[in-house]
């Protein structure tokens, strides 16, 4: 298998935040917090193979499962958008969300990545490497 | 946009933008695209001549821009052409530009709420 540059499709944002980094953590982990910034019915329990859930007000859901923890550092999970229902339902592909925190004196990094999940990543082909 | 009927799976393949990024990450295959791009729609004999690779390695590629949607043959096997298909491409930078614009708007509002809290 030929290496992947995984550069040019990891979308990147970063946001310095002056507050403790435990004070950031908590909004990243606290249902209630969680929800009021990302603009989403949060639902998230946190340790890898955690379900993930966020319901948008127009009705779309994203949902996924956390894959790792790091606490007051780092989470990742992976989701995929939902919308419909039944036969109707469109399911959007998948991709792997790492949030990561970087504490600097007083203040807090907040760098976020969201990439397309590679087939490896996919819990179907985990499965068959078993 | 990027969404797959699935049916309601949540074990369905590859993701697209993914294959596409894949796709784009081997200079061969871009080489591939611009020669397809510049001339139209092009037998395997013919890309082979246009490029310093060999004839299997041409084949080996064109699976994979297949697979993303970028490439699709037409005709039988023999003589068959290679046209390309640039639609995934606007999808996956559209992908990007959707997820970005979402992320800079929850990462303000994340700042605004941890910081109007401490005060």
């Amino acid at each position: 298998m030929e290496s992947r540059d995984r550069h040019a499709e990891t979308i990147r944002h970063e946001e310095t935040i002056r507050a403790p980094v435990d004070d950031v953590w908590t909004f990243l982990t606290d249902p209630g917090a969680l929800s009021a910034w990302f603009g989403a019915e949060a639902w998230l329990e946190l340790e890898p193979g955690g379900p993930v859930r966020f319901r948008f007000a127009d009705g779309t859901e994203r949902r996924g499962t956390v894959i790792d923890v790091e606490r007051g550092r780092r989470l990742t999970w992976r989701w995929r958008e939902l919308h419909g229902a039944g036969l109707s339902l469109v399911v959007g592909a998948p991709s792997t969300v790492t949030i990561e925190l970087v504490p600097m004196r007083d203040e807090t990094r907040v760098q976020i990545s969201e990439s397309p999940a590679t087939p490896e990543e996919l819990p179907a082909a985990r499965e068959a490497k078993r | 946009m990027m969404q797959t009927r699935a049916g309601g799976s949540l074990e369905a393949p590859m993701g697209e933008p993914a294959a596409v990024f894949e796709a784009l990450a081997d200079p061969t295959r871009r080489a591939l695209m611009q020669a397809l791009s510049e001339s139209g729609p092009a037998t395997l004999a013919e890309l082979s001549a246009r490029l310093p690779v060999t004839r299997q390695a041409v084949t080996k590629h064109l699976a994979l821009l297949r697979e993303a949607g970028l490439v699709t043959p037409h005709g039988e096997v023999r003589g068959r052409r290679y046209e390309l298909t640039p639609a995934p491409l606007a999808d996956a930078v559209g992908w990007m530009m959707d997820v970005g614009a979402g992320w800079d708007e929850r990462l303000a509002r994340l700042k605004n709420l941890v910081e109007s809290r401490r005060r």
